[in-house]
């Protein structure tokens, strides 16, 4: 079973509301809520974090479930996580896309289509084909996918926050570099609801050695 | 052993080949190793024939099989003079065609299905697919031999040739060797090996299955079946349509979408009590390759059971093409494993909101499976599956349905196909690939990859079209998936038709026939919407009723209205377009008459109504989407009125023909649609008062009025292309800005190439191109075609390898749901229309090509009003064959009247030499 690290800040009824969802809880160990280097230490030892941002309120349950995707086989650690607790609370879960658009030259992978024909449609496709190339859950657990328009960063909190998520599940490989940290580290700060951070593979699904700090 | 000496592309048989002492020569550009010889692999048969008698040995019944199987022979006779039973024996029966060579006079004739009963006939041959059919006098055997493989099997194709020895003393030898022949040509299929006929897939990628399924996907214009794996994965999306039957679905996008059939494919390979499939064990290989030349799926894969026991499998399957109600695939599985096996029967139907429900039945050892859809069309599908010894073959006949009795229409055809036999089914398929190659082709030397991209897409466009059938349409996606739930767009008359028109015109036909078909619906909408005459479909399904969405969910997840039902009138004149393409390019009066006049005149009288007079005095358009769809509500769209513009005047024109063509039919028509001169007159009015948007001084199109007082964003500054700006941009942000989604200015230049002179395109390229962010597949081939004519020849290549690419190198599975044909169809226009600078000039054909600097060479032929043409253009060579009469033009030179045979040009600066007749050639 792998650790989860709850944190002081963290209340009791987090830890609660996270118990049997397939993470073996350490309230012992001390990190901050937006300390990244000590984020980074504990998920290179494999563990995961709950961080409850100063601007969060605790919810009371976990109806509602939103997974930060970066469109990579690198989230599907936090996809499995959100499936668990879907599971175990009968939550929905949304996953949010904010696109890589540096990543547009030639020969790069976007994680939304490059082209619209008949946009109904290809937006309907582009949600099928995401949810089962990236977000295989349970059976009875619904799943959905929202891209997230315009600035990432602040598309990403504006989708939280309309959302009503309840827990923001994110996977990180602990590079720094990437659009999905800037996102990350902008919800550890001002995240409206609790963040779920597991460790996380790169593009590929591959572990990434932890950044020094 | 005899051995000849090798001539024109023949090798001789060298010693230490395996094969029968009177072969003497092969001729094949697949052999594998000089020499090597494969009784499977011959496609054709040259037997040298001394005259000796027959006397009923059996020539005859053999040739007779040969034929069946799709074998060529040439009874090459060149002393004597033959017993006429003899003679009388010789005929073909089935897809492999019958020749005889005499010595007396030394002519090639065909033999048809009557026989040499009365003698030699001494007409010339048909033309036939434009390949010659005369060898000279007195040819030897090895220029007999080199023919078969050039032109009655041509190039590039798989099979090889063989000379064999009919002599006094060898006549029962080479009766054997054809038996032997025939026997091969049972055998499992041979893939095709030139890899720029093959698109081959490696490995499996869960990830990606779903986009590789429908690149390998297998149609024939009347069912389409995805590439899915034969015993399925958790990743499979498998699905087999039958074009036009259809179902109304609910939900956020309800309306008709096609009905998904049984898994004709699917099989439950086995092996010691347990399934095999690729993830118990070890894979060892693993190759699906789509056989373009063949049109046949093949797989290839080996798997080291989890028992220890290797498993070797291979399939084959197709969509016949000769013979459309007909589906097969063949399985051939090897193993040290017990109790191997592969199929036993159907699997149930999986869950389709489209279907209304699914009846089976077994009759006779038979599968019947018939597919109703909730619109109340069917589809049957009787299978027969027979499986022996580790091979398995199954046969399925499709009968689609408005009423009639299905299970009786589809069991009588499964019945005669199984009574043809699947070698026989097959040899016919190919044969019919190969008829199509002849004028589909593009070749592009040199360049192995770009060659073989667009020959996926050429392959999916000859697989889209159903020639015998007027019911259905081709959708945006084809029958490849079910993208866009099979619905007819303007994809279909502006990007796909061209390549019919200009390379099958019977298919552009029976596409045009539909539209035809469904212009009651198309009254009634522009009815609806307080205009006469006929506003079609902007998503057509069966009927032609408008079945567009109203709402739809953003990728952001908010509701959005779509208005492209509503007001993306452009479609209207887009089927008038290609109407008179057709015409054209064919010069089909029948047609015409009988139902291209109608499209033409009905969609004049929608835009006569559409229009309305302003205060200028000026003829306006307002309210409508351009095939810019990121400007939703254009006034005076520059694209849709100079195309209504066209349409009125076009009209005009019929109106003016179809009397002189057909007194009796026109006066039919116009009684019937109550045409009369005023409304005529009245036409030509307001398409001389429309408004165009064109700029005397700058030369430009303003893409509609009030476009160059938005935002000045220009696409290539803010992402490499292609990218989708609304997306990345957000909506208000294009809708405020000249960021154009895909070619809306460009397009009307392309579609209508005669209005727009090169100073007038050239000025509207330099300002359109950058503004254009691409984030429609169906741009970059026009951008290509487009460029390529202003002579941008740089953006040109780089725009039609954008176009190539837009499948295959899809990586976020914008594919998954099927392949975007109007791409496919813009890369062939690009390609001949473009690159090829080919276009209709008044009665002549006028042909002005321009290709980059970094390409070898481009070849692609075209049917001009009957005739082939055939060209073949290099860096300073323009060669032209044409197989009959013709009146062609070169760049900027006069037309001139050709006869058939072959015409040179050389490159004069930017232009082309008059052609100069090339001596020597039949």
């Amino acid at each position: 079973m792998k650790t989860l690290v709850v944190p002081p800040s963290a209340s009791a009824s987090v830890a609660d509301l996270l118990s049997g969802t397939g993470w073996e809880l350490d309230a012992a160990d001390g990190a901050e809520a937006h300390d990244v280097g000590a984020t980074l230490a504990l998920l290179g030892r494999g563990r995961g974090l709950v961080v409850v941002p100063s601007s969060a309120a605790v919810p009371a349950s976990l109806r509602r479930v939103l997974v930060l995707h970066d469109g990579t086989p690198g989230s599907t650690p936090a996809v499995e996580a959100a499936d668990h607790i879907a599971v175990r609370h009968g939550s929905g879960v949304v996953v949010v896309h904010p696109p890589d658009v540096e990543k547009l030259g030639d020969g790069d992978s976007l994680t939304m289509p490059r082209v619209a024909d008949h946009s109904p449609y290809d937006w309907q496709e582009w949600r099928d084909e995401f949810l089962r190339r990236f977000c295989p859950v349970s059976s009875g657990v619904s799943v959905a996918v929202e891209l997230v328009n315009g600035p990432p960063v602040e598309g990403t909190l504006d989708v939280v926050a309309e959302e009503r998520a309840d827990l923001v599940v994110a996977a990180w490989d602990g590079d720094l570099e990437t659009r999905r940290a800037e996102a990350l580290q902008a919800l550890l700060s001002h995240s409206p609801c609790p963040v779920l951070v597991v460790p996380g593979g790169d593009e590929r699904g591959e572990p990434h050695p932890p950044a020094k700090s | 052993m005899q051995v000849a000496r090798g001539l024109g592309g023949a090798e001789p048989v060298e010693d230490g080949d395996t094969v029968p002492s009177l072969l003497v020569a092969v001729a094949g550009a697949a052999v594998e190793g000089r020499g090597a010889f494969d009784p499977a692999r011959t496609g054709a048969v040259v037997i040298d024939w001394d005259g000796t008698p027959l006397d009923g040995r059996g020539l005859g019944p053999r040739l007779r099989q040969l034929s069946a199987l799709g074998v060529h022979a040439v009874v090459a006779h060149r002393e004597g003079e033959p017993l006429q039973d003899d003679l009388a024996d010789l005929r073909p029966q089935g897809p492999g065609r019958l020749f005889y060579f005499s010595g007396d006079p030394a002519e090639l004739v065909e033999v048809g299905t009557g026989g040499l009963t009365a003698g030699l006939p001494r007409r010339p041959l048909a033309a036939g697919d434009g390949r010659p059919t005369r060898v000279p006098k007195g040819a030897a055997p090895e220029q007999i031999l080199a023919w078969a493989r050039e032109w009655l099997l041509g190039a590039d194709d798989p099979a090889m040739a063989v000379l064999v020895s009919a002599a006094a003393t060898s006549v029962p030898s080479a009766l054997a060797f054809l038996d032997e022949v025939a026997t091969a040509q049972h055998r499992f299929p041979a893939e095709v090996e030139d890899p720029a006929w093959r698109l081959e897939v490696e490995g499996f990628d869960r990830v990606r299955e779903r986009e590789v399924e429908s690149w390998l996907a297998v149609a024939n214009g009347r069912t389409g079946t995805r590439g899915t794996l034969e015993e399925g994965s958790p990743d499979s999306f498998p699905a087999t349509y039958a074009a036009g039957v259809f179902g109304h679905v609910e939900g956020e996008l309800p309306g008709p979408q096609l009905v998904s059939g049984p898994e004709w494919t699917h099989l439950r390979p086995h092996a010691a009590g347990r399934p095999v499939d690729l993830a118990e064990g070890e894979t060892l290989e693993h190759r699906r390759v789509l056989d373009l030349r063949q049109g046949i799926l093949f797989r290839r894969w080996r798997q080291r059971l989890p028992s220890g026991e290797e498993w070797s499998f291979r399939s084959a399957r197709f969509a016949s093409l000769a013979d459309r109600e007909l589906l097969a695939l063949e399985a051939e599985v090897t193993t040290d494993a017990p109790a191997a096996s592969l199929g036993d029967g159907l699997p149930a139907a999986r869950p389709d909101a489209a279907v209304a429900s699914v009846e089976r039945q077994a009759p006779g050892g038979r599968e019947l499976v018939t597919v109703s859809g909730k619109d109340g069309q069917s589809a049957t599908f009787a299978v027969s599956t027979h499986e022996e010894r580790g091979r398995l073959e199954r046969l399925v006949a499709v009968h689609r349905s408005w009423g009639d009795d299905l299970a009786v229409d589809a069991l009588h055809r499964l019945g005669r196909a199984e009574a043809a036999g699947l070698p026989t089914l097959r040899a016919r398929h190919r044969l019919e690939w190969r008829r199509r190659w002849a004028d589909a082709d593009v070749t592009l030397p040199g360049d192995v990859d770009l060659q073989r991209a667009v020959r996926f897409a050429l392959a999916h466009l000859i697989s889209s079209g159903d020639p015998e059938a007027d019911v259905a349409s081709i959708g945006a996606r084809g029958l490849t998936g079910p993208g866009y739930r099979g619905h007819v767009f303007w994809d279909t008359e502006v990007f796909v038709l061209p390549f019919f028109i200009w390379t099958h015109p019977p298919t552009a036909r029976a596409l045009l026939s539909y539209r035809h078909r469904t212009l009651p619906a198309a009254r009634a909408k522009a009815a609806e919407f307080g205009y006469t005459g006929a506003l079609f479909a902007w998503e057509s399904a069966d009927t032609g009723a408008e079945v567009a969405p109203l709402f739809a969910r953003a990728p952001d997840g908010t509701r959005v209205a779509i208005l492209t039902g509503l007001r993306e009138h452009h479609i209207s004149a887009d089927v008038a377009w290609a109407t008179w393409q057709y015409w054209q390019v064919t010069r089909d009066e029948a047609f015409l008459v009988d139902k291209g006049a109608e499209l033409i005149l009905e969609t004049a009288r929608f835009w006569a109504s559409r229009a309305q007079r302003g205060d200028d005095g000026r003829f306006h358009i307002d309210g409508v989407i351009g095939p810019d769809e990121y400007h939703e509500d254009a006034p005076d769209n520059a694209f849709t009125n100079v195309l209504a513009c066209w349409n009125l005047a076009t009209a005009a024109k019929v109106c003016d023909l179809l009397p002189r063509l057909d007194r009796a039919a026109w006066e039919q028509l116009s009684a019937r649609l109550d045409l009369r001169d005023p409304e005529c007159r009245w036409w030509a009015e307001v398409g001389e008062g429309l408004v165009d948007g064109f700029d005397d001084r700058s030369l430009l199109y303003e893409q509609f009025a009030g476009f160059f007082a938005l935002e000045d964003l220009r696409a290539v500054d803010v992402a490499p292309r292609p990218f989708p700006a609304d997306t990345i941009l957000g909506a208000p942000r294009v809708h405020g800005a000249q960021v154009v989604k895909q070619a809306d200015v460009l397009m009307l230049a392309h579609m209508l190439p005669e209005l727009v002179p090169a100073e007038v395109l050239a000025a509207n390229y330099r300002y359109y191109e950058p503004r254009t962010s691409h984030g429609s597949s169906l741009s970059p081939p026009v951008h290509a075609a487009v460029a390529a004519r202003v002579g941008a020849l740089d953006d040109a290549d780089r725009y039609f390898r954008m176009a190539a690419a837009m499948d295959l190198d899809d990586r976020m599975g914008n594919s998954a749901l099927g392949v975007h044909l109007a791409t496919m169809g813009g890369l062939w226009q690009a390609a001949a229309l473009g690159f090829g600078g080919v276009r209709a000039d008044g009665d002549a054909l006028r042909i002005d090509p321009q290709i980059p600097s970094s390409w070898e060479g481009l070849g692609f032929v075209v049917r001009w009003r009957g005739t082939r043409v055939a060209v073949d253009v290099g860096p300073a060579i323009l060669q032209i064959d044409v197989d009959g009469p013709a009146t062609v033009a070169v760049g900027a030179e006069p037309a001139r009247r050709l006869e058939g045979g072959r015409y040179l040009a050389t490159r004069q600066g930017t232009g082309w030499s008059a052609l100069q007749t090339v001596e020597g050639r039949a």
